[in-house]
């Protein structure tokens, strides 16, 4: 019990800044896997919502696809099973972003899905009675109704992502959880890196939740 | 980065070795089996755990209703990975307490899903007006009574879909025991595709196998989610 009660803040000093590095690259990692998951989310939750059965069925297989294959599975197939196939050699930052890219982006699509679905069919019929063509009436009067329920839980997938993003360093990437681990092996000192590292990564995600909270209220304001 | 010529997207398809994964089905098999075992213990505990936290959190006593506000904040901002290896290395060496890997792994995806668990209790119970209380009270009903006939069948529809996600969170998140070098799938994954190099084929019989629990998980839920709900025409009679 010892060891707990002298917490050995010089080890902590000693390596802060490379903590900082890595925690800014767990950032970049969310934000890019955030990114391209929005977009890849686009044409899926379109084609959830087509009216040809190939399409519906590619779209569904590919969300239950995304969502049902663990992260670390996904990173690993990019990272080893890609590239020692020859087929892309992707480097350690983008297998990360592109493994967080494909499981977001089953996500953002079930988000954008519900989003649309919250709109009122109500809403779209009067935005046809009133003359709008239905893309005029989905970008004018459809989507900034959506938007509403899509950005909170947009919000919420982006903090998934950097817990998510928390993973990579068993691919090798020095992110904060890299430089614990290899601090842990030279100094014998598992404990002080690791809790600082997980204090700061609670304090970014609260952080991004909290600004999620704000913007929602936001929006909810226009409603009433 | 390599670009993805058709000559190499070709490559991708030759020479693959899917029988290697099928010689080491047995290894994969008992990897499959310890992953469900953890599952299954750690449903069963976040729920229960979830539960009580969601019951502190609705306390009329302020320091216990902190206390629960803090547990969600804190486990639902932590990722999973942090928490294990925080346990399972942290704490053995500042507090020579040092867990089996797979208690550790059952405890740590436990906090962290009983937090998620514990809001969409909340939650739920939050949408069930006051007036069906005062109502099942007001009809002479008793407090166990009320919650059988009365609150419990509009609280499971609504926090069954949500706490079913949750529990097929679970499932997938097993895989992050590996680190631990707890032996389910995923860390009998590793090995196998480090011994015969052949990642491609047992990471994507690794996802396969992940996808199919998952849907049976999902499945599990619905057919549940659908009982609830006959059971609410079926009190209403």
């Amino acid at each position: 019990m010892i060891a707990a009660l002298t917490f050995d803040w010089s080890i902590v000093r000693k390596h802060f800044p490379a903590l900082l590095d890595g925690l800014w690259l767990t950032i970049q990692l969310a934000l890019w896997g955030f990114a391209l998951a929005a977009m890849i989310a686009v044409p899926v939750a379109w084609a959830r919502r087509s009216r040809a059965v190939v399409l519906r069925a590619s779209a569904n297989a590919w969300v239950s696809l995304a969502r049902g294959v663990p992260l670390f599975v996904v990173l690993y197939w990019f990272y080893n099973g890609l590239a020692l196939r020859g087929v892309v050699t992707l480097p350690e930052f983008w297998s990360g972003a592109w493994a967080l890219a494909v499981t977001g982006s089953g996500y953002m699509a079930e988000v954008y899905r519900g989003g649309i679905d919250a709109v009122d069919s109500g809403q779209r019929e009067a935005a046809s009675a009133v003359g709008l063509t239905s893309s005029q009436g989905f970008v004018s009067v459809v989507l900034p109704q959506a938007l509403r329920t899509i950005v909170p839980s947009a919000g919420n997938v982006l903090v998934g992502l950097m817990k998510g993003a928390s993973l990579v360093s068993v691919i090798g990437l020095a992110d904060m959880f890299y430089t614990a681990k290899t601090v842990a092996v030279t100094d014998f000192a598992p404990f002080e890196l690791y809790t600082v590292a997980g204090a700061l990564l609670v304090l970014v995600t609260l952080a991004i939740a909290g600004v999620v909270a704000l913007a929602d209220a936001r929006l909810r304001r226009g409603v009433r | 980065m390599g670009l993805l010529t058709p000559r190499r997207l070709l490559h991708l398809f030759d020479h693959f070795n899917w029988s290697i994964v099928w010689t080491q089905r047995g290894e994969l098999a008992r990897g499959v089996a310890l992953l469900s075992w953890v599952a299954a213990v750690s449903m069963v505990s976040s729920v229960v755990v979830g539960a009580l936290v969601a019951t502190a959190r609705r306390s009329h006593i302020r320091p216990v209703q902190w206390m629960a506000w803090v547990y969600i904040q804190f486990f639902r901002g932590i990722s999973l990975y942090v928490l294990i290896i925080w346990m399972f290395f942290g704490l053995a060496a500042a507090a020579q307490w040092r867990l089996p890997a797979t208690t550790a792994g059952i405890v740590a995806l436990t906090l962290l899903h009983s937090a998620y668990l514990a809001e969409a209790f909340r939650g739920a119970f939050e949408v069930i007006p006051e007036g069906q209380h005062e109502a099942a009270a007001a009809i002479g009903l008793s407090r166990p009574t009320a919650w059988r006939c009365v609150i419990g069948p509009q609280f499971f529809r609504v926090a069954l879909p949500a706490a079913g996600n949750q529990l097929v969170d679970i499932v997938k998140d097993s895989a992050i025991l590996s680190v631990i070098g707890v032996r389910e799938l995923f860390r009998e994954t590793q090995r196998w595709s480090q011994f015969y190099n052949a990642p491609f084929e047992f990471y994507t019989a690794a996802g396969v196998i992940y996808l199919v629990l998952v849907l049976v998980v999902a499945r599990g839920v619905r057919l549940l989610e659908r009982r609830m709900r006959w059971g609410v025409s079926m009190t209403t009679l």
